[in-house]
């Protein structure tokens, strides 16, 4: 199921790097980039928040 | 103007050697990755943090002048090592570096576009790549093209070490492609696919690869984001640095702890290997049987490199752990079986050098090793004498008499190596390729040191 939601962005061009890794390792790079990018951007986010809070806790001490 | 062997397969550029200095080619069809790399600053990144090595640009005449872009001189790297000759905390540390490499050139606007982790050498502790070549524009969208070389190169061949069997090392062997993802995933335990990040990057991608097999037409790429791609670099980064290595079952791990040394005996063999090191002024150094590495830093003390050898991955990576520790850039521990060293392999046998192709060593180390090869292993003091003839200039060997406690031990399990075993033996067999400059015994024990010097054949 899963794979076939992310196939629609499988095109073909041709590539040019001399290292030939096979369409079976760039459909799953597709797969897992897509998922870990969402979690990879959930945690800069609270990564950021977390730098937030602690700076504002850090100006209110006097 | 002599081609590098190991380097053909790049169409970017080549190593060669040109009156002793290696340097590399690069070739116009790369020129605008290479200038970028230089301008973007991402060069003076990577090389302030160590995990480049640094250039200069070479002025002589290119050896191709149609093809060529500019020459560069890397530093020199003092010895060449391969992946199946490092312990598991080295080809992690390889690993780290290669990803911290591929996360710094994508804040430049660059990418790595190959994961081998042939690309990867020690000076001492630190890992550094030394394919400068490696790194090529990154275009918005495309996958990294070196996710997969990674996978076989780094992660099959550690996580297997780590969750299937400290001696998965061994898979390594002569091979240039790492560890196939297949044979990985099948080897890996069960709990294995309980980590998310080895479900992904191991056993997702080997069903993916299956189920692609067979080669259509044209080349198929994807789309990936590049926060996708970052995000898949950190959690490679993650699924590399969560992999603990177990101290293995070593035999020699504790060595120095149970040998049968007096103290005093030990420092006074300390002070000799000292005394003979400093008199030889080497470059460069093989210790071989080094075990952690207690002779080699004697060794390394007068300012020379040193290869610290030994068979027991445990105790090359005990060794390691303390150059790390100790920020040490003249001392290489390595996995070399002195019986069984690392063949030549690769294309034609020649792309790769064999061990002993990787000398001469100024000096040699044979300490404490000497009754095991003759006792355990079966080989004749002459054919020892022979190999390390071929491999140095001088040599610093021990030999246990067989008044030796621990020798007297080993004869007592072998007895057909009774005959072979003997001070007169050792004498003449060293005596037919060696010339006897300085020997000292070491009082206390029943352990006599020599200094020798190869003698012409």
């Amino acid at each position: 199921m899963m794979p076939a939601v992310f196939l629609f962005v499988l095109f073909t061009t041709p590539a040019y790097a001399y290292l030939d890794p096979g369409t079976g390792s760039i459909v799953a790079q597709v797969i897992i980039a897509a998922m870990l990018g969402v979690l990879f951007q959930g945690k800069m986010l609270w990564r950021r928040l977390r730098g937030f809070v602690a700076a504002m806790y850090h100006r209110r001490k006097p | 103007m002599t081609p590098d062997n190991a380097s053909f397969r790049d169409p970017a550029g080549f190593v060669f050697t040109q009156d002793g200095v290696v340097l590399r080619q690069v070739n116009l069809i790369y020129s605008e990755h290479y200038d970028l790399l230089m301008q973007s600053g991402l060069y003076a990144d990577l090389v302030g943090a160590g995990l480049l090595i640094p250039h200069r640009e070479y002025g002589t005449a290119p050896s191709a002048p149609a093809q060529t872009y500019k020459v560069i001189e890397p530093d020199k790297i003092p010895f060449i090592s391969y992946p199946s000759e490092w312990s598991s905390g080295q080809l992690k540390q390889a690993a780290l570096t290669t990803l911290e490499v591929q996360r710094r050139a994508l804040s430049f606007g660059m990418s790595l576009k190959d994961a081998s982790s042939f690309n990867i050498q020690f000076i001492g502790s630190r890992a550094v790549l030394i394919d400068t070549l490696s790194l090529e524009r990154y275009v918005e969208g495309t996958p990294w093209v070196a996710y997969r070389q990674f996978c076989e190169h780094f992660l099959a061949p550690l996580a297997l070490m780590s969750l299937a069997n400290s001696s998965a090392a061994a898979l390594l062997g002569n091979s240039i492609d790492g560890i196939p993802l297949t044979l990985a995933s099948r080897l890996l335990p069960i709990r294995s696919r309980l980590r998310p990040s080895l479900l992904l990057h191991l056993h997702f991608h080997t069903l993916e690869l299956r189920k692609h097999q067979n080669p259509s037409a044209s080349r198929k790429t994807g789309h990936v984001t590049l926060t996708g791609l970052r995000g898949l670099i950190d959690s490679l980064h993650g699924a590399v640095s969560r992999l603990k290595f177990a101290a293995a079952d070593s035999e020699w791990d504790d060595y120095y702890d149970r040998t049968n040394y007096p103290a005093a005996a030990m420092e006074e063999k300390a002070s000799i290997v000292r005394a003979w090191v400093e008199e030889l002024k080497p470059k460069i150094v093989w210790d071989i049987g080094s075990n952690r590495g207690r002779f080699s830093r004697i060794a390394a003390e007068s300012g020379c490199y040193v290869i610290s050898a030994d068979s027991d991955p445990a105790a090359v990576d005990s060794n390691y752990r303390q150059c790390q520790l100790r920020n040490e850039t003249n001392i290489l521990p390595v996995v070399i079986d002195i019986s069984n060293p690392t063949p030549a392999f690769g294309w034609a046998n020649t792309e790769r050098r064999s061990f002993l192709q990787r000398g001469p060593a100024d000096t040699i180390l044979a300490l404490a090793l000497v009754h095991h090869l003759v006792i355990t292993r079966g080989v004749p003091f002459e054919k020892i004498a022979a190999t390390l003839a071929g491999s140095s200039t001088s040599l610093i060997v021990e030999f246990p008499s067989v008044e030796d406690s621990q020798v007297r031990q080993m004869l007592s399990q072998n007895t057909a190596a009774v005959a072979r075993y003997s001070e007169t033996a050792f004498r003449d067999g060293f005596g037919r390729h060696f010339r006897i400059v300085r020997e000292q015994t070491i009082s206390g024990s029943h352990r006599t040191l020599f200094l020798m010097t190869p003698v012409a054949s």
